[in-house]
């Protein structure tokens, strides 16, 4: 709906109408204020785990790629792309194409599990997305987990071209977890029929409260950003900065520092620490000595949710309380945490 | 997530050597371990008996090069003035180098 038309809607229900008559106008437009959408990430703006704007291969098991957008295929074969600067809806950004290698009986799909329940129980919320495909069993659907129901949005035609994909369903009260499918499925989530060369490019994707879809609700990179790092976060990118502090660490043995970072955004839950692997890539400096590792590591304990406490062990010739600085040494070097579903 | 590679560390599995994954059911990726496991597959020791025996060498080493390193000055005092070193002293410098590898 554009504003015009929401703006008309608004001015015909003023005349007369009942102050129920006007919330339930209001709500029925989606006038929530800020932070309406509860997607985050829907206009494909962040991508901390690497570049997709080459064509990457998916998997049958479900691997993020774009941040908080979780893909796979299904009982085919297919590619994630993230397409940079399209025109969609006569504005500028970017989307998610999934691609078909290989046809079959089988499915291409993205998901992105909403973390809040509460808001959602015995609510009516509306999801969309503008999408461009060529199979007409392009859709989006919202899971209730909770509930176990599915709820479809209208078909795309298998046109070719982009159009507003929408759905509007009253929450159960036992809703549970939401979760939001984009792709190109049945109703159910299902396989369908797929031919090598379909395609589901989306974007503008959006869940909010109301019966009515209205325009996306866009973000700043750096609020994006910020949403995603509660799932995903990098400490230290060695493709970005070779050399880059990422810590300050202190001797607790004599072949052991730990080391501590804190988060920009507090984590969902218990996280993974994801290390790559470079031989002599992860330095404690102290002064002009200083130890190398090919890895990193954590303890199962004396985690928060707001930092870590690392450790880099089997190095010799540490003083117990000690202090260091921690560092990269090479591109390859890598460190992040996942908290992701 | 494809597994390859498990192993127990500090209380966490280190997953095909880059992932340190904590034992919490709200951790997706302990999720796809336990199902590895249940799978039938088990995580290894987060070291080997040979990186045990390495390990234990090395700390070995360290400290015995650091009691070496402690006791030199007996050996710079009877060179230089002739006063014998302690017997005890030699022999546990003995024991030490001959603990180094």
């Amino acid at each position: 709906m554009t504003k015009a038309r929401n703006l008309s809607l608004l001015s015909a229900v003023e005349a007369g109408a009942t102050a129920d008559q006007t919330k339930a106008d209001i709500d029925a437009l989606g006038i929530n204020g800020a932070n309406k959408n509860w997607i985050i990430n829907g206009d494909f703006q962040i991508s901390q785990r690497g570049s997709y704007t080459s064509a990457t291969a998916l998997t049958t098991s479900s691997v993020y790629h774009l941040d908080r957008f979780k893909s796979k295929h299904n009982n085919i074969s297919g590619t994630l792309t993230h397409k940079l600067a399209q025109t969609v809806d006569g504005k500028v950004t970017n989307t998610m194409l999934l691609t078909a290698t290989a046809g079959s009986n089988g499915r291409v799909e993205s998901v992105q599990r909403i973390e809040a329940t509460q808001p959602f129980v015995s609510q009516t919320i509306t999801f969309s997305a503008w999408v461009k495909s060529n199979n007409a069993s392009s859709r989006l659907i919202i899971h209730q987990d909770g509930a176990n129901i599915q709820t479809s949005s209208n078909q795309h035609t298998g046109g070719g071209a982009f159009e507003l994909l929408k759905g509007t369903v009253t929450c159960a009260a036992n809703s549970g977890d939401i979760y939001l499918y984009a792709g190109i499925q049945a109703a159910g989530t299902g396989n369908v029929a797929i031919a090598n060369g379909h395609y589901f490019e989306m974007a503008f994707v959006q869940v909010e409260h109301g019966s009515v879809a209205t325009d996306f609700e866009h973000r700043t990179y750096a609020e994006s950003l910020l949403a995603c790092q509660r799932y995903y976060e990098i400490i230290a990118d060695g493709g970005y900065d070779v050399d880059h502090m990422f810590g300050i660490g202190h001797g607790v043995k004599s072949d052991q520092i730990n080391w501590f970072y804190d988060f920009k955004a507090e984590k969902r839950a218990a996280y993974t620490l994801i290390v790559a692997s470079v031989s002599g890539g992860y330095h404690a400096k102290n002064h002009s000595v200083y130890k190398s590792h090919s890895t990193l590591g954590m303890t199962a304990t004396v985690q928060s949710l707001h930092s870590i406490s690392a450790y880099m062990t089997n190095i010799g010739g540490v003083t117990e309380q000690s202090a260091w600085t921690m560092q990269l040494n090479g591109a390859a070097c890598h460190i992040a945490v996942s908290a992701e579903f | 997530m494809n597994i390859e590679t498990v192993k127990m560390e500090s209380g966490c599995y280190r997953v095909n050597g880059t992932m340190i994954v904590p034992p919490s059911t709200d951790n997706a990726d302990y999720v796809f371990v336990q199902e590895w496991i249940a799978e039938g597959n088990t995580p290894t020791p987060q070291y080997t008996d040979e990186e045990i025996a390495a390990t234990a060498q090395a700390e070995l080493n360290v400290s015995s090069q650091a009691y070496l390193a402690s006791t030199d000055w007996y050996i710079t005092r009877h060179a230089e003035t002739a006063e014998a070193v302690p017997t005890a002293i030699t022999l546990a410098r003995a024991t030490a180098r001959a603990a180094i590898v």
